[in-house]
């Protein structure tokens, strides 16, 4: 065989398996159920216009049981019988409290097992009321969700296996505090999770940080919230990496990150990402600490730095609250050191479109806004002045033009 | 035939080897590292109004987490080390504080109190027990975790 001939085999051989190869993975592409989205990045800039504000309309005020906390960290909004009803995570005595927001029904407790298959967790992850006899609850890292009743009785468990688009099993948490909760439709559950990784190690921060869960099938189906570059370079943010998760009626998913002015907005059905982008915000950006450095050095940071908290859609205004921290110094006069409540804080107001619409400069010594949610009569802030042990007080903030 | 096996490597050529080895993983797992906030340390032990007389001091902050207070709670009731306890924490459980009148009577424990959580205002980086060792001029500390509590506290 001429040489020519015999290159010409040889490259038609190595095209052959090319093309093989080519052909196998776009079978197990189209094999593949799990998508990883998104690919295209669509960017808008954001302009502030501020029109709008909030004003303390009044408080309210729920007198509580010897069994209820004045305060939970996580806690879910459920409508019964024409009643609203706050139902809060009791990590103390391990139980669901159904507080009535309204009328003059009583605190309900549903108390779980203290031991055997039915029982859970103070540091339960997640726990989501679908009805009275599907209350689920997950733990990071248990391999079966719970089924409850509303007596607290074990009705079924199922098997929870939840890997990534790279095949790492991902464990599932919610920062509740930090404003990262999961969001629960009809037919998928969109899941916080981290991997089993180091925070500070770079691959903890390649990794999606929500899942798109098929519960009857055990399945993910895709994922989305991937790292800004901040949390990629060398810096790092500690409990500062954390995202909030925002759902609205459009089927839109919000991700904001604590040390980003910028909001990702994604779509279940779409392979793009919107990045909101805010110039104006630019002094809330965070630049983290350095990756060796120790607790103390971080928490003196977390003090000093501005951040973002979490994103709340209002549905009866169609607007968000944005919650974020300014600059502060570390110490006050007499060389206490502050607390991160001391700082300035902002509830910034966004129209549905996402654009900057207005402000309020929140007392976040006296209004905490780690606890707060959206009813009908307005924005409830936790109000840490209460008159008597057996008070639950918030403040209710309701939104007005300037 | 184990037995044999056995006999055959006990000689103490062995057996120093193995106790060598066994207290070269002890002192691995106590291993120290410097603490770069002894200035704040001791300025905060006269805030307290704490004087220190034992080689090590343990901060104990009550309401840090569960898991590491409980068992440096639990590893205190037992142990025989001479060993300065420095309580603080601002939310604490009865359950909690119960363990805590427990080592009261412990008379090996140099308990002090931070009654105003005077901690917080100074860098410690004692968010969760940690044990300072003061018996040189440059003071060397560890965090305890339920590992490792025994190993600091017991041995």
């Amino acid at each position: 065989m001429r040489p020519s001939m015999k290159a010409a085999f040889a490259n038609l051989y190595y095209m052959k398996n090319i093309w093989l190869t080519l052909v196998c993975f776009f079978f197990l592409i189209g094999c593949s159920q799990h998508i990883e989205r998104p690919s295209i990045v669509i960017e808008i800039n954001h302009k502030a216009l501020n029109q709008n504000t909030l004003t303390l309309s009044g408080s309210k005020i729920i007198l509580i049981d010897s069994l209820t906390l004045p305060f939970y960290d996580y806690f879910q909004l459920i409508e019964e019988e024409d009643n609203s009803y706050l139902i809060g995570m009791n990590r103390q005595s391990v139980s669901l409290d159904f507080i009535p927001l309204g009328g003059n029904q009583p605190i309900r407790h549903l108390a779980f097992d203290d031991d055997g298959p039915g029982a859970i967790s103070p540091d339960l992850d997640i726990f989501h009321y679908f009805g009275e006899d599907s209350i689920v609850t997950i733990q990071d890292r248990d391999n079966r969700l719970k089924v409850f009743n509303s007596d607290g009785e074990l009705v079924n468990s199922y098997p929870k296996k939840i890997r990534d688009s790279k095949g790492m099993e991902m464990y599932t948490v919610a920062y509740s505090y930090l404003g990262q909760w999961p969001v629960f439709l009809d037919s998928v559950w969109i899941l916080p999770v981290y991997p089993d990784l180091d925070v500070k190690s770079k691959g903890y921060y390649d990794r999606n940080k929500f899942m798109v869960f098929d519960p009857v099938n055990n399945e993910v189906l895709g994922e989305f919230g991937q790292y800004p570059g901040i949390y990629k370079g060398d810096n790092y943010f500690d409990i500062l990496r954390e995202p909030s998760l925002t759902h609205n009626s459009d089927c839109s998913f919000l991700v904001t990150f604590p040390a980003d002015p910028s909001i990702y907005e994604y779509q279940l059905d779409q392979d793009s990402v919107i990045w909101h982008q805010y110039p104006t915000w630019n002094n809330f950006q965070n630049e983290g600490v350095k990756r060796d450095s120790d607790f103390q050095q971080f928490v003196n940071h977390y003090l000093t730095s501005a951040w973002f908290q979490q994103l709340t859609y209002d549905p009866f205004h169609h607007v968000y609250y944005r919650f974020a921290k300014e600059k502060q110094e570390l110490r006050k006069a007499n060389g206490e050191k502050k607390t991160a409540f001391e700082a300035d804080w902002m509830v910034f107001i966004l129209s549905e479109a996402l654009d900057p619409i207005g402000f309020y400069s929140l007392d976040a010594v006296r209004f905490n806004p780690m606890f707060s949610f959206v009813t009908q009569e307005g924005l409830y802030i936790y109000d840490n002045q209460r008159a008597n042990d057996d008070q639950m007080v918030f403040g209710v903030f309701e939104l007005e033009d300037n | 035939m184990m037995t044999k096996w056995f006999l055959g490597y006990s000689n103490w050529k062995t057996i120093s080897l193995l106790l060598l080895l066994v207290i070269f993983s002890c002192a691995e797992n106590k291993k120290m590292e410097s603490y770069p906030y002894q200035k704040d340390f001791q300025e905060y032990l006269k805030a307290i109004g704490a004087e220190i007389v034992t080689d090590e001091v343990i901060l104990l902050p009550l309401d840090s987490c569960s898991l590491c207070v409980d068992q440096v709670l639990a590893d205190l009731e037992y142990t025989k080390k001479v060993i300065s306890v420095i309580l603080s924490g601002n939310q604490v459980s009865n359950e909690r504080l119960e363990k805590v009148k427990k080592l009261v009577k412990n008379e090996n424990l140099k308990i002090h109190t931070d009654e105003g959580s005077k901690s917080k205002s100074y860098d410690l980086n004692a968010f969760s027990p940690i044990l300072i060792n003061t018996s040189k001029d440059n003071f060397s500390y560890v965090s305890i975790s339920p590992q490792n509590s025994a190993a600091y506290l017991l041995e």
